[in-house]
């Protein structure tokens, strides 16, 4: 759990880092980085079964991770869980399906025509700074209580904050390719697609990580609001139902599941980075 | 500022930052642990929990008429409003109340899961319907998976008689569960009207405001239990232990208050509307107040039977053997059941 407040890079182990950042090397920064990590995370565990257990906090506030390892292993098998986790994802690849595309219809259009530039940049600083759950009431006013007004909401959580880093990237696109690819005679939209989107890569993933971060919040908040998601409950829903029924421990089983997703979904994007604008040399080792 | 950096080649020392970093984590543990710690206590301020609707009707006629602070001198009374049991749950855990109502599913619920709370007194027997305005919905057996149902929580008394209605009209208690969406009275009822959720299974007097806007009653809590005890007041057992004043005085304020709704409904229903800055005329309150079925009673109903179906239908593990297991000495030698 504490592996997702850590920068998601620093999980994979890498030459070097113990001497950056003007850490000195000791004994215990001389231990590789994956034994460090295992010995922290297996203290932490330590700690939260000797607080269960030693400072005789009530079970129906705090459960010890062996009974929600338990609870973990109880909600896989009788597959709540895993119904749960798959309606929560698959909302969430909706969202980010049409916020993803949308971004890339109105950033186009941004570069390329003056207007489209003008409105989507009065738009993005607008709509960006709401935090996207907020509009959930709006939404569930247009669509109801159903699985639209929950993908609305994340694809919504998704678009603005990759549009800002895509044009971004757009917009900084090295003047010197520019004027090669017009040397060569491309037109607009050749410029924009061949030179422009690719030189934009970085930004992009970049985007799509902060995007995918915003709408896994949004959709989990969303999901807790009303303790509806749709037809069929996800885990924000698994984790409400948790707690009216009292099953303490399933709602921690709940916030595990939905860490290690976040964890691995980052771990993804930090493979992605790798494969590429990192090997092509567009950006400084993702993982440093 | 040479000790703040680590001498070369050495054993690397502590600086000032990370005194700071290792205080910060300290104090975070800190606060963590003393949030999650302490319940009880016997201060001055006492603090209580209710609900919306006529069945805190004895509260609010408490409230109004002051006796709790006549009967306890020197003490504080506050009230807080919930949306349901769960909410008085998560209160009196945390310290944060000292009494509180809930509705018996909760109650049953956090009493099987070990929460060591038990009932003051009851607040009444009342008969809870799910309402609906959708012509096209005659029964369960018409709802779809998207037709939501606002019933202030899973695992409500409410939600339990959906469970019971859904046993007995399509055979699988759980077949609405998921349909189930968390969302207090007032804001089910502007649902229901507004068309965003298919049906409500709400309670006096919202369900009877519901069916004055055109919605349709399609289950009757008393046709499935018989009638029933709805809300209760609870505590926990640290606290009535070191406040027993407290608690009898609650127990005996609330028979107080129900002696005058029997006796003068009028002035029931003045005090109700008063209290709501006139929303609701008194004599619509005299109406919900004296409506067949409602009975304003310190006395716990029905609660073996109700806890009997919880825990067959899989929503609690334990329920108490004894009704008398479940409640303070306050209601003890009344005829509850």
């Amino acid at each position: 759990m504490t592996a997702s407040t850590n920068s998601p890079g620093t999980l994979a182990p890498s030459p070097g880092e113990a001497e950056d950042g003007g850490r000195t090397a000791g004994p215990w920064g001389r231990l590789p980085t994956w034994l460090r990590r295992t010995i922290v995370f297996a203290a932490l565990i330590g700690i939260w079964q000797l607080y269960t257990s030693a400072s005789g906090v009530s079970a129906f506030v705090f459960s010890g991770p062996w009974d929600v390892a338990k609870a973990l292993a109880d909600g896989v098998s009788s597959g709540d869980l895993v119904t749960s986790t798959w309606t929560t994802l698959r909302m969430l690849g909706t969202g980010m399906a049409i916020g993803i595309a949308l971004t890339v219809v109105l950033t186009v259009l941004a570069v390329t025509t003056t207007l489209g530039d003008d409105v989507l940049t009065l738009v993005s600083s607008m709509i960006n700074p709401l935090p996207s759950v907020a509009i959930l009431p709006l939404a569930m006013l247009w669509f109801g209580l159903t699985d639209t007004a929950l993908v609305f909401v994340t694809a919504n959580a998704v678009l603005w904050p990759m549009t800002v880093s895509v044009s971004m990237g757009l917009r900084t696109t090295p003047p010197t390719l520019l004027m090669v690819g017009r040397n060569l005679g491309l037109g607009r939209w050749r410029l924009t697609w061949d030179v422009m989107m690719p030189a934009a890569l970085p930004h992009a993933l970049a985007g799509l990580k902060t995007g995918w971060a915003f709408g896994w919040r949004t959709i989990i908040a969303a999901e807790l609001v009303f303790g509806a998601a749709g037809s069929k409950g996800g885990l924000g829903f698994f984790i409400n139902n948790a707690r009216y029924y009292a099953l303490i421990p399933d709602v921690f089983a709940g916030l595990v599941v939905i860490a290690l997703i976040g964890i691995a979904l980052d771990l993804v994007f930090n493979v992605i980075e790798r494969r590429t604008v990192v090997r092509w040399g567009m950006k400084e080792g993702a993982s440093a | 500022m040479t000790w703040t950096s680590a001498p070369p080649g050495g054993r690397p020392r502590y600086g000032r930052r990370d005194v700071l970093r290792f205080g910060a984590v300290g104090a975070g543990a800190l606060a963590m642990a003393s949030a999650c710690g302490g319940s009880g206590g016997s201060g001055k301020e006492i603090v209580i929990s209710q609900g919306s609707g006529i069945s805190y009707a004895a509260l609010i006629i408490m409230q109004a008429k002051g006796w709790l602070e006549k009967d306890l001198p020197g003490r504080t009374i506050s009230w807080r409003t919930v949306s349901g049991g769960n909410a008085t749950r998560d209160g009196l855990v945390s310290g944060k109340l000292h009494l509180g109502s809930s509705g018996l599913g909760p109650f049953l619920i956090g009493w099987g899961a070990g929460v060591p709370w038990k009932i003051v007194s009851s607040l009444n027997d009342m008969p809870l319907w799910l309402v609906a305005k959708d012509p096209r919905l005659r029964g369960l057996r018409d709802f779809r998976p998207a037709d939501k149902i606002a019933a202030i929580a899973p695992g409500s008394i409410q939600s339990v008689m959906l469970q019971k209605a859904a046993q007995q009209q399509l055979g699988d208690a759980h077949a609405l569960d998921r349909n189930i969406v968390s969302m207090a009275h007032p804001d089910a009822l502007q649902a229901l009207i507004g068309g965003q959720i298919a049906a409500a299974y709400t309670s006096p007097p919202f369900q009877f405001q519901a069916v004055e806007q055109g919605a349709r009653k399609l289950v009757d809590s008393y046709d499935l239990f018989g009638p029933h005890g709805f809300n209760v007041m609870v505590a926990t057992e640290q606290y009535a232990e070191k406040n027993k004043d407290v608690i009898d005085a609650v127990h005996r304020n609330i028979g107080k208050a129900n002696q005058l709704i029997a006796a003068s409904p009028d002035e029931a229903a003045q005090i109700l509307s008063k209290s709501d800055k006139g929303k609701v005329s008194p004599a619509k309150y005299k109406e919900y107040l004296t409506y067949k079925g409602i009975e304003f009673t310190t006395t716990p109903h029905a609660l073996l039977k109700i806890g009997a179906f919880m825990k067959e239908v899989g929503v609690v593990k334990k329920v108490p053997g004894d009704w008398r297991d479940a409640v303070f000495d306050t209601v003890k030698k009344e005829n509850g059941s």
